[in-house]
């Protein structure tokens, strides 16, 4: 295996049996794959497609049925590679009658890390995670987004080379998902390889460098998500300056015929519900206050007084 | 002057384990702990077997059986068919029990024949074979990571608040249980004692029980344990884990809940005859019991008829020819007997008196005791009659003792002399009292004389060959027409006393090494369990533990077609061909398969009997509540023998946790 892989699956294939050894259900059929070091690599699938097996069969978590997993170039069973990994779970499972300060302590132990460095990259990451405030209050307290924010600090307390996320994004209102968003391209920036899954098209399109996609414990498709979206019998032309104008339609429909294609559609671009999103919170936080007009009162420019750009958030 | 004490006297059901008798315990481990082991590599080398069968392309990696394990495992077969066939066409003889079961536990028929050592060399081979790979996974633990799955474990219990609630209840009862129910002023402290320990006991039991069954299996539901078993932790560390952080708290809780009822125990006023009687730590020395009769007489006591009564009657009667006689031998007497201080030698005794006559109103009946070295007894009837001359010419007044009047005091001395000097001692009429413990002062002299020489072999029916007893006492009754009732410990020699307060502690020993055993089986029996089912499989064993007594007697039947029920399926065919169930059975070819079927029935309830924890024998609680030194070598050879029924629990959950698949689908 070449030293900048970081995961790879050989023939993975999982049946779950019942007590007696009777076929119920094949999760994964034959996977292959390769995740090479410093990647963000995207599982991308329906429910039931197998996503969460494979997450599971990486961390030794289920048996493979037949073939092989490999973490680090180790068999996915071996305890020895869980050094270099941190893990989110799709729910934050950790122990509520925890603290954030206990939980990330208890956690740090499990791992070959000196107490002093313990500590400190536990306080560390409270801060990361925006719990500095809470870190006395027992889990139990915390909402669905605080757990999953303590959830990935404790993913990332033996600072991982391989991070896997399994739907890090799950119930996160979108400031949380924005956040988680940010901070996955931060650990790719720190150098850190990214596996995650999801089922959220959007999240995965923003993040991943590459995707797979599973359907029915099957391999679709695999590939670089630049390269899978790119749709190449279609031009995009993008322009500013200008107003749509009837004369404008024409003259581009002719130079368009005059080259052998033909004008789909012409308009003002939209931003994406998550900008908008974003927007009206930071300037909530800034001018707190009813911000919404009725229809009677809105003047035609309400999208301008927003100041949301209408284009590419570039 | 002599105090009178009550109930003295402790009725044990298991003779205390002794070192002495070590080899005898390993090699019982070594065949039993070897044999369910020898099962567990079968079953996983029958099924790794069918599993390389499977069509090719499958894991190659986790079906293939490691050649050194299969050739240990057949070796262990070979050896196995090897004593099975020793012990079937050996010896017949075998085959059948003796009237004891417990007998027959502790001295198996056939132990040290051929056949038994193939059966204990299969044992260590398979003990080898499961016990290698585990040691292998042992050397990858690491404290640092148990410690914290301990902390855990110990946090997730305090702050889960489920021993609290146990707690509230039983404080009440741990104050003085005569607040609830009434007590005879005498028998307060030891009722006390009683009492603590026996409502201890389920409380902590459940409590122990219900944290260790349902922790894991949570975790395992709410995936919490994904987040664990995700970092570089052994599995086989998780239980580690949980059983210290469980058995840890539940060890702090025992001594705070110990040193509370013994606080209200030492804060109260008890009656100070019950102090008397039970605040203390007796070190006795115990002989072996006989009888004896009338020349040519096999007497061997007689039962009055009481049912539950483990003791045996000699019949009264002045210069009858009836006794109950103690044996000491080499090993009894400890050498500090010979310097006790005024070189007097407290012989304690506590009987039970059958009357057959009323006799006279608030009297007791009279005892006479006679003490003779193994010298002396050659010609007993010579030495007495000196003795009783010299008592006589020299003045001695023949019940001196060192805490009488002056004159007894003086002429004691006197009487040790002549004890050493003769080998010989009697005390004559004694008032024996029902159920009273009472006491002689014995020279000191006469065990000196006692351990000078060496006494002639003798055949003895469990040990062989051995030295004879070195001192013999003798109790005759001299009421008329009342019966004495003896058992072994009703008479002994007080060799010292120890602390009452510290042998208080130690009689928890008995408990916490019962809580041991719940947690290890429970936490074992969660890690493939849930938690119900593993919570209620912990009840049962633990449970069936405290009837194991009743379990051996059912599981060891002497296989005879004489016995008019031999077991379950005999009593069915009885039942369909509508004959009397308590009918002798003609040796019809039906019976003999039913009797034959009951045969093996019994051969599985012996087996289940070797996965039952002795929780009978697991108790010092009478130690304590009579007054009497709980046994340091009991304690810790009781230990030794939690410790390795225990990691033959861990070594099931070790591979249960490893080979099971943590998440599910």
């Amino acid at each position: 295996m070449a030293s900048d892989v970081i995961v790879e699956t050989r023939n993975l294939t999982k049946v779950y049996r019942d007590f007696w050894g009777r076929r119920k259900k094949t999760a994964l059929r034959s996977l292959n794959l390769q995740i090479h070091r410093g990647e963000i690599f995207g599982l991308l699938g329906p429910n039931g497609s197998g996503k969460t097996t494979t997450i599971k069969l990486l961390l030794g978590l289920l048996f493979p049925t037949e073939g092989d997993a490999y973490v680090f170039g180790e068999s996915a069973i071996n305890v020895n590679k869980n050094e270099r990994i941190g893990y989110l779970p799709e729910e934050s499972y950790l122990y509520r009658f925890l603290n954030a300060e206990e939980t990330l302590d208890f956690y740090g132990r499990l791992f070959k890390i000196a107490p002093d460095v313990r500590q400190k990259r536990a306080a560390d990451l409270i801060k990361k995670v925006g719990l500095d405030a809470d870190k006395k209050r027992v889990l139990k307290e915390y909402s669905k987004g605080m757990r999953q924010r303590i959830g990935l600090a404790q993913a990332l307390i033996n600072d991982p080379e391989l991070v896997i996320l399994d739907e890090p994004t799950s119930g996160l209102d979108p400031i949380g998902t924005r956040w988680m968003k940010d901070l996955i391209r931060e650990l790719r920036k720190e150098g850190k390889t990214v596996l995650m899954c999801s089922h959220r098209l959007d999240d995965v399109q923003d993040v991943c460098d590459r995707i797979a996609i599973l359907y029915d414990g099957e391999l679709q498709e695999l590939g670089q998500v630049s390269t899978l979206l790119e749709d190449a019998v279609r031009l995009e032309l993008q322009a500013s300056g200008l107003k749509l104008s009837q004369d404008l339609q024409r003259e581009l429909e002719a130079v368009l015929t005059k080259h052998g294609g033909k004008l789909d559609r012409i308009g003002h671009p939209t931003t994406t519900l998550e900008d908008l999103f974003l927007h009206i919170v930071e300037e909530s936080k800034k001018r707190p206050g009813r911000r919404y007009l009725p229809p009677t009162e809105r003047s035609g420019v309400a999208a301008k007084s927003t100041g949301i750009q209408t284009g590419p958030s570039s | 002057m002599t105090l009178e004490l009550l109930f003295a006297s402790i009725d044990l059901d298991y003779a205390p384990l002794e070192f002495a008798k070590f080899s005898k315990y390993l090699r019982t481990f070594v065949q039993d702990g070897g044999g369910f082991s020898l099962l567990g590599l079968s079953i996983w080398m029958a099924v790794r077997g069918w599993r390389s069968m499977a069509p090719a392309g499958a894991n190659a990696v986790r079906t293939t059986i490691p050649v050194g394990i299969a050739g240990i495992t057949l070796l262990a077969l070979v050896f196995v068919a090897a004593g099975a066939a020793g012990a079937i066409f050996g010896s017949t003889s075998s085959v059948k029990s003796p009237l004891n079961p417990f007998e027959h536990l502790e001295n198996p028929p056939g132990a040290g024949r051929w056949w038994d050592w193939c059966f204990s060399i299969a044992g260590a081979l398979a003990l080898i074979g499961v016990f290698v790979p585990f040691v292998k996974d042992l050397m990858k633990l690491r404290l640092g990571r148990i410690w914290a799955l301990t902390r855990l474990s110990f946090l997730e219990s305090i702050r889960k608040r489920i021993l609290w609630v146990f707690l509230i209840f039983l404080i009440p009862f741990l104050f003085p249980a005569k607040w609830f129910f009434p007590l005879k002023p005498e028998a307060e402290l030891s009722t006390n004692i009683d009492f603590i320990y026996w409502v201890m006991t389920p409380f902590l039991m459940l409590a122990a029980g219900i944290l260790a069954s349902f922790s894991l299996p949570t975790d395992i539901r709410t995936q919490t344990i994904h987040t664990i078993v995700t970092k570089p932790v052994e599995r086989f560390e998780i239980l580690i884990g949980r059983f210290l952080g469980y058995q840890g708290l539940i060890t702090l809780v025992l001594l705070a809940v110990s040193g509370f009822s013994w606080l209200m125990i030492i804060a109260s006023r008890v009656d100070p005859e019950s102090r008397e009687e039970s605040m203390k730590a007796r070190d006795p020395v115990y002989g072996e019991l006989g009888f004896m009769g009338p020349p040519g007489s096999r007497f061997s006591g007689e039962s009055v008829g009481r049912e539950y009564e483990r003791r045996r009657y000699i019949p009264g009667g002045p210069n009858n020819p009836f006794r109950a006689i103690w044996y000491f031998y080499e090993k009894d007497l400890r050498s500090d007997l010979q310097k006790m201080p005024d070189d007097a030698v407290k012989c304690e005794f506590n009987f039970d008196i059958f009357r057959t006559t009323k006799g006279e109103e608030n009297k007791g009946v009279f005892c006479s005791f006679f003490f003779a070295t193994y010298e002396a007894n050659k010609d007993i009837a010579g030495v007495r009659e000196t003795y009783l001359k010299r008592i006589r010419e020299e003045k001695i007044i023949p019940t001196a003792c060192p805490d009488g009047s002056d004159a007894e005091r003086a002429h004691w001395p006197r009487l040790v002399k002549l004890a050493e000097e003769l080998g010989y001692f009697e005390f004559s009429g004694k008032e024996v009292f029902d159920y009273h413990t009472l006491f002689v002062h014995v020279p000191a002299g006469i065990f000196r004389k006692a351990m000078q020489g060496k006494p002639d072999e003798l055949n003895h029916q469990e040990r062989g060959k051995i030295d004879g007893p070195r001192l013999y006492v003798a109790v005759r009754c001299d009421s008329r027409t009342q019966l004495l009732g003896v058992k072994p410990n009703d008479l002994y020699f007080l060799a010292s006393e120890g602390n009452f307060h510290l042998n208080y502690f130690k009689g928890m020993a008995g408990l916490w090494l019962r809580l041991c055993l719940v947690v290890g089986i429970a936490v074992t029996c969660s890690t493939y369990l849930n938690g119900v089912v593993s919570f209620l499989s912990t009840l049962f064993l633990v449970g069936l533990g405290f009837f194991r007594g009743f379990i051996i007697s059912l599981a060891l039947i002497p296989f005879s077609t004489d016995v008019a029920n031999p077991g379950p399926t005999d009593s069915l065919r009885k039942l369909i061909t509508n004959e009397s169930l308590g009918t002798s059975p003609e040796n019809s070819p039906a019976q003999q398969v039913t009797v034959a079927m009951d045969e093996g029935f019994r051969w599985c309830l012996r087996r289940l009997l070797n996965v039952i924890p002795n929780m009978e024998r697991l108790s010092w609680t009478d130690y304590v509540a009579s007054g009497f030194n709980v046994p340091i070598e009991d304690i810790c050879l009781n230990g030794l023998m939690v410790g390795a029924y225990l990691i033959l629990w861990a070594l099931l959950g070790h591979y249960l946790i490893k080979w099971r698949e943590i998440a599910t689908w």
